[in-house]
């Protein structure tokens, strides 16, 4: 009877939503999730009736059609930010207003303005991309200047300043600032001295990136001052504890990409050049990785995928647990991590934790960890774990790390020159 | 002649003294005049003397904050030759605070708690007694939680500033230059720091004056437009709190700040009310402006408490732990031992309340206030090292 049920659910042509809605309370697994699997890829079509579902008071049935929501909010999202980037065309004698309300229509995309100023200046772009074009009609009004912010452009100001950028499909990056600090311990009479660079990452349709890293490959004064080793020299003795895929950001338009370094500037340097990349990982599954707990001598091996833009794997990196030990309250083991570009868990706090089959929490952190080498994807990185003050009793189910099993891994390279000093 | 001498020092003004060139006998004075709490003479002596003037704002701050500012205490105490176990139950008698000795260092470790204690203080605040001991030990002393911690440490070398219930010192120089397209901007913030001995119930901060800052070329640096951003400050007592004071640059070879003068403004709170919540089974709930509290006595017969703050952009509404007293059936008041969980910043803050051995709590008395007003913490930093 059962097999008879299946094989119909199996061979049905075409069911409707409402039908595959029915059957996410089927007492068959497989039935369940072949219907979330035909609701996922029936996809925005199918969300009023998942809404409805997840407001139906049928505890299972909700629970499933708010798994499939948030698979559809992620697509959507997804969708949203791999969209190629508006391309305007704008020609003739115009104010402010009038150009920057005509890329609103082309793109599609809301610009702020505090005030919009008076004066025709005269324009002409063909097929320039969005960023650029915003760029192009500031510099040419000569009233107002460009920021990306985290709730879109912004024109401010009351004239225009070209600030250092670099462009790329539908993100741009700006150079926010330089801050140069110095300060004295007045206790015990120590003086310390940072630098810190801020630059502006915004992108033209609103995205949530899980994480972002600026890499930089070179920074030098106009005198030929080599400022890079400063850098690099203050990332491996820092941490801020940033969060990675921890608390699940907001969309926005911008993200601050900071950078600190124990530099002094030189003090007759006038400008500077910076060239490197900014990555962002975004989640593109709703899932974070669990690895079951092993067994005394038994290894666990699981991967997650790392996409491109176009959601292609591009590389799958591979975490093993291993060396499984339980004394008392104390649950330790080793986590190894190859294949990984680990500067996208540099700097991150709470990342990890166990979890029992009542669904209990048990949160810790790495006692040890063997390599910790951002940049050198082929590396191998081992984490030691022990997990203390854990009942006994408690049957743990998995090793859950805050990372999606999904991922999509983006690049953008830049070079921002005649940053200002002075 | 003698008793000619004799009258006219009975006679004397005792708030001369407030100005005098000795700080021993001018804080003698200055806590005198407060005890006394005459405002119409300090009114008078306001006029041409800085410190009357602050004594009489002490004089109404008292007044006018009750409970939440009560009395300051003064010590005065003599050690001679003392052995340190000695010289810290001393101590502690005299502050009546209990002192947690350091403990003795582990098996093949130096034992650098110092044999013998010699000090003399005289009129010293609370904050100010446990600093001098610090040093005369060379071990630091702390408050945590009302018992005063000792470890065989020396305490660094502070311009410490005593205020009564408060010590300020001046912690760091900070000076910024930020670089955008637009063109750069310099700032330059002394942080002074801040610690409270706890018996006051501050509130909340209004905000930073400077009234003179120089440095040593003479260089005027006070700048009258502070940047008063404040967040949220719990004052728990022996925490210190940074108050960052903007100055204008130091001239590029100056070396110290000769004088900075300012006051910090603190918010106490007023017109106390309080309410009762009967501790029978079930949750209880009591509202005041922008708190609400919720009660509930646990089986072990601890009360459960949930502090939700429904203004957050009112930091000093938010409840000290010193607003709660379980009361038996008789009327007895009993502060319990309070344990908070989360951290104190939080929107919704909560805390255990446990009464000693036998105490039956039938109620909770919380205590509300339906005002707040402000008060000042002056300091007075000089010789400050910025280079």
């Amino acid at each position: 009877m059962t097999v008879i049920a299946l094989l119909l659910v199996l061979v049905a042509p075409q069911e409707g939503v409402d039908e595959l809605i029915r059957q996410l309370t089927n007492e068959l697994v497989e039935v369940r999730m072949m219907a979330e699997q035909k609701l996922v890829k029936i996809g925005e079509p199918a969300r009023a009736a998942l809404a409805k579902a997840a407001t139906s008071g049928d505890p299972a049935l909700m629970v499933r059609a708010t798994v499939i929501l948030k698979v559809l909010d992620l697509q959507k999202d997804l969708r949203a930010w791999r969209a190629p980037s508006a391309r305007i065309t704008l020609s003739g004698e115009m104010t402010l207003e009038a150009a920057v309300r005509e890329i609103e229509r082309q793109s599609s995309q809301k610009v702020q303005c505090h005030s919009w100023p008076e004066g025709k200046f005269r324009i002409d772009l063909k097929d320039v991309p969005y960023w650029e074009a915003l760029e192009s009609v500031c510099a040419a009004s000569g009233t107002r200047t460009l920021h990306a912010t985290e709730a879109g452009p912004v024109l401010g100001g009351t004239t225009y300043v070209k600030v250092p950028a670099a462009f790329s499909g539908s993100f741009c990056l700006r150079f926010d600032s330089l801050r140069e600090s110095r300060r004295f311990g007045i206790v015990h009479g120590r003086e310390s001295r940072m630098l810190a660079l801020l630059l502006h990452l915004g992108w033209e349709r609103p995205v949530a990136p899980a994480k972002t890293y600026l890499a930089l490959e070179e920074v030098k004064d106009d005198l030929g001052t080599d400022y890079l080793g400063a850098f690099r020299e203050y990332e491996s003795r820092s941490s801020s504890g940033g969060a990675i895929f921890v608390n699940e950001p907001p969309p926005t338009y911008m993200k601050a990409l900071h950078k600190g370094s124990f530099a002094v500037l030189a003090e007759k340097a006038s400008t500077m050049s910076i060239k490197g990349s900014a990555l962002i990982w975004f989640r593109a599954s709703p899932d974070d990785l669990e690895i079951p707990i092993p067994a005394p001598g038994e290894v666990i091996e699981e991967r997650i995928n790392i996409c491109d833009t176009k959601l292609d794997e591009v590389g799958s990196p591979r975490l093993t647990l291993s060396e499984a030990s339980r004394k008392g309250t104390t649950v330790g083991f080793d986590l190894s991590i190859s294949g990984m570009d680990l500067r996208m868990m540099h700097d991150t706090w709470q990342l990890w934790h166990l979890k029992d089959r009542a669904g209990q929490k048990y949160v810790g952190g790495p006692r040890r960890i063997s390599r910790q080498n951002p940049g050198h994807p082929s590396q191998t990185v081992t984490y030691s774990f022990e997990f203390s003050s854990i009942p006994a009793s408690a049957e743990l189910s998995g090793f859950v790390i805050r990372i999606p099993k999904r991922v999509v891994a983006l690049e953008i390279p830049f070079a921002l020159k005649d940053i200002p000093l002075k | 002649m003698v008793l000619i001498l004799a009258l006219a020092l009975l006679l004397q003004d005792p708030l001369v003294d407030l100005d005098s060139k000795d700080p021993l006998v001018a804080r003698r004075a200055f806590e005198a005049a407060i005890r006394t709490g005459d405002e119409k003479a300090l009114e008078g002596a306001a006029k041409t003397s800085e410190r009357a003037k602050e004594a009489l704002a002490e004089v109404r701050a008292h007044l006018k904050f009750g409970d939440a500012y009560p009395p300051v205490r003064t010590f005065t105490i003599s050690l001679k030759d003392r052995p340190f176990e000695e010289a810290l139950k001393d101590l502690g008698a005299a502050l009546g605070v209990p002192i947690e000795p350091p403990p003795k260092p582990a098996p093949g470790m130096p034992d650098t708690r110092p044999e013998r204690i010699s000090l003399e203080l005289r009129d010293a605040y609370f904050l100010e007694a446990m600093d001098r001991f610090s040093v005369a030990s060379g071990c630091s002393l702390w408050l945590q939680e009302g018992v005063i911690k000792c470890s065989p440490r020396a305490l660094g070398p502070a311009l410490r500033h005593y205020w009564r219930g408060c010590v300020l010192w001046p912690d760091s120089l900070n000076e910024e230059r930020v670089v955008t397209a637009q063109g750069s901007k310099k700032t330059t913030h002394l942080e002074i720091r801040l610690a409270v001995d706890g018996a006051a119930r501050w509130a909340g901060i209004k905000g930073v004056r400077v009234f003179e800052a120089r440095d040593d070329t003479g260089r005027d640096l006070a700048l009258e437009k502070q940047d008063n951003w404040w967040g949220f400050r719990d004052f728990i007592p022996g925490s210190a709190y940074p108050f960052p004071v903007a100055l204008k640059e130091p001239a590029s070879g100056a070396t110290s700040l000769v004088r900075v003068r300012g006051a910090i403004d603190l918010q106490l709170p007023q017109e106390p009310y309080f309410v009762e919540l009967d501790l029978a089974p079930g949750v209880r709930e009591a509202k005041a402006e922008g708190i609400s509290v919720r009660a509930e006595v646990k089986p072990a017969g601890d009360v459960h408490l949930t502090c939700t703050i429904l203004q957050l952009d009112k930091p000093h509404l938010r409840p000290s732990p010193s607003d709660f007293h379980l009361k038996s059936a008789d009327g007895k008041l009993e502060e319990g031992i309070k344990t908070a969980t989360g951290p104190p910043n939080a929107p919704v803050i909560q805390w255990s309340i446990a009464g000693p051995a036998g105490f039956k709590p039938a109620k909770l008395r919380i205590r509300f206030f339906k005002s707040f007003g402000e008060h000042s913490v002056p300091f007075d930093l000089e010789r400050v090292p910025i280079r």
